[in-house]
């Protein structure tokens, strides 16, 4: 659904990029994670994709359709949720997704549904300009989704959401992903790309520092320990365990055996652990 | 199509929920009327007579050589018509049979004087003596009704394209601009759904000062084929404030520069004689001026008018190639 090959992108068209010859390639009906700090070049991949900035160096194509020349088709294909709401907030929700609507030359959703979908059915006919920041948010999300888009750009689509809308959004994510739609995500909330993504990138001073599915890098990059609490001589004492260490494991055994242990708990790493592992700073 | 409808429905939808969009649009429409209160009723030139409608045909055809005759079943009517704010005089009989003039007592000289001497001559049956133009519609005996009516024109045709600017003010302030560019809509079509306010709004602006001051006998079609043209100044006007202003205060303050390098062009065109009205051809608003000045005065040919379009569109064409790379950067 989406090749991209050395793609570059500098913002003073000089050798300073801000994007340095990335490659990755996202099958369709798939969630790619683009995960990287502020400044490590997701928006700017992201805006390249969508068209929002030139592609200057490299290849992009979505569905075959080349990005460096961008046409009705390629626009029809694709959704963007925003991270920062940019709506009309002179019009009411449903005036924006109406109005949206318009723009596309494909089958599009009913704007009623697509706000009763993400909560907004009781503001339909509210001015976009009163809504909560949570609102706006949703009232993007539900416009990107206006046109059925088979690539669908997610720009941290639950930042600022309290936990019940979140994860409403987050079965909306998964629903779209069942009925075929490719995700391409951008985020640093590593929580969300693990719960979500088949395969994550990690992006990291412009370049890509390691593609993979979250389960095979915990599995690559994580440490195989289990952390138990257990009694012994009527004293709780808590201990993490190797996998792969003989004696942890003999110790393991031992413990299970006995009946003594109250709780035990894996502890592979997190996505978090291991970017930091990988590029040697964090997420934030 | 359906795209570039969406864009002007929106924006209009959108200008008439902010205030001072909202002020923008009705200002030239106040303007009008507030100035219709200091000028002469530019109809009273060409007289108004309200006349007793059971009066003789032969005394209403009288009256009808030298102005436009109303006419009234009462007495009560006719001074209901005198009161209103345009001159005209009343005319009737009463049960003596002798003539009554009724007048509000604020008349233009004309409006006063003129309807005794066709009583007059009514009466003696005697030729009378008047020599009375009709089509100058009083303009030409008031520079400042024609310099007052063609400057209210002009705003209204800045006013539309003010009101492209600011619409873009607002898709700059909220980002939506950003929304539209990761859909099928074009520049073209987001350039041109934005352009037709700048071109419907000063067509209704420009008709409704005309009806507003009673200036009716002016060639319509020129009226709008004239504001045509002028409004792609106003429209070229409203891309450059909206690109270069980045909130509405802002926006503002550039309107009003733009309208007073605008005005300079006008209070050159009346001070200046006409030998060195050659300095002022750079500036589309000179051509304006003087295209509307002829029509409103009734002096303008269709050669005349096509040549003050030529100006104006070959201008205005010249001044957008110049923008060109500024107002396409500005909305990417």
């Amino acid at each position: 659904m989406l090749k991209v090959k050395n793609l570059y992108h500098s913002y003073t068209k000089d050798d300073n990029y801000a994007v340095k010859g990335i490659s990755f390639e996202i099958k369709k009906g798939e969630i790619f994670g683009f995960l990287g700090p502020n400044g490590a070049g997701k928006s700017t991949t992201q805006k390249i994709l969508t068209g929002l900035l030139p592609l200057q160096k490299g290849e992009a194509s979505i569905a075959g359709i080349d990005v460096k020349k961008p046409t009705e088709k390629l626009f029809n294909l694709i959704g963007v949720s925003f991270e920062h709401p940019n709506i009309y907030s002179k019009l009411t929700g449903y005036e924006n997704l109406e109005f949206y609507k318009k723009l596309f030359s494909v089958p599009t959703e009913d704007p009623k549904v697509l706000l009763k979908m993400v909560g907004l059915e009781d503001a339909v006919n509210k001015k976009a300009g009163d809504y909560s920041k949570g609102m706006k948010q949703r009232l993007v999300f539900a416009r990107s989704l206006i046109n059925n888009p088979q690539l669908w750009f997610l720009d941290e689509p639950i930042s600022g959401l309290d936990p019940t809308t979140a994860s409403n959004i987050k079965d909306i994510i998964k629903k779209k992903k069942d009925e075929g739609t490719t995700i391409f995500l951008t985020t640093h909330n590593m929580h969300i790309a693990d719960e979500l993504c088949d395969r994550v990138a990690f992006i990291n001073e412009g370049k890509i520092e390691v593609i993979d599915s979250p389960r095979n890098l915990k599995l690559k990059y994580g440490e195989q320990l289990v952390k138990v609490e257990y009694k012994e001589n009527n004293k709780l004492k808590r201990e993490r365990l190797s996998l792969i260490n003989d004696k942890d494991r003999d110790k393991l055994n031992k413990l299970v055996n006995e009946g003594k242990i109250e709780t035990i708990h894996s502890q592979e790493a997190t996505l978090e652990e291991i970017f930091i592992k990988v590029t040697g700073r964090g997420l934030k | 199509m359906r795209r570039i409808l969406s864009i002007f429905k929106r924006d209009i939808l959108s200008s008439f929920r902010d205030y001072i969009i909202l002020y923008m649009i009705i200002a030239p429409i106040l303007l009008t009327i507030g100035f219709r209160f200091f000028i002469p009723s530019a109809q009273s030139a060409g007289l108004q007579f309200a006349v007793d409608a059971k009066l003789d045909t032969e005394i209403v055809n009288e009256f009808k050589k030298y102005g436009d005759v109303e006419l009234y079943g009462t007495v009560d009517e006719i001074k209901t018509r005198v009161e209103n704010i345009d001159d005209i005089a009343g005319i009737t009989k009463n049960e003596n049979g002798e003539f009554v003039l009724i007048l509000q007592g604020n008349e233009a000289h004309d409006t006063k004087e003129i309807p005794k001497m066709i009583i007059r001559e009514i009466i003696s049956n005697e030729d009378l003596n008047v020599e009375f133009k009709v089509n100058s519609l009083g303009l030409e005996e008031s520079p400042v009704a024609t310099i007052g009516t063609i400057s209210l024109i002009l705003i209204a045709i800045l006013i539309g394209g003010i009101i492209i600017g600011f619409n873009i003010i607002e898709e700059k302030e909220a980002n939506t601009l950003k929304a539209l560019n990761v859909t099928p809509m074009t520049k073209f079509e987001y350039i041109i759904g934005k352009s037709i306010t700048g071109l419907i709004l000063p067509i209704i602006h420009v008709f409704l000062i005309l009806w507003i001051l009673g200036i009716t006998e002016v060639d319509n079609t020129m009226v709008l084929i004239m504001t045509l043209a002028s409004s792609l100044v106003g429209i070229v006007v409203g891309f450059v404030v909206g690109i270069i202003s980045s909130n509405q205060i802002t926006g503002i303050a550039n309107m009003k520069i733009i309208f007073l390098i605008l005005s300079l062009t006008i209070i050159g065109a009346i001070l200046l004689p006409q030998s060195k009205h050659f300095l002022l051809y750079w500036a589309p608003p000179y051509w304006i001026f003087t295209g509307f000045k002829g029509i409103l005065l009734n002096t303008a040919t269709w050669g005349n008018l096509i040549n003050y379009i030529g100006w104006i569109i070959g201008l205005t064409f010249i001044i957008y190639i110049i923008l060109r790379g500024k107002i396409k950067k500005g909305l990417a």
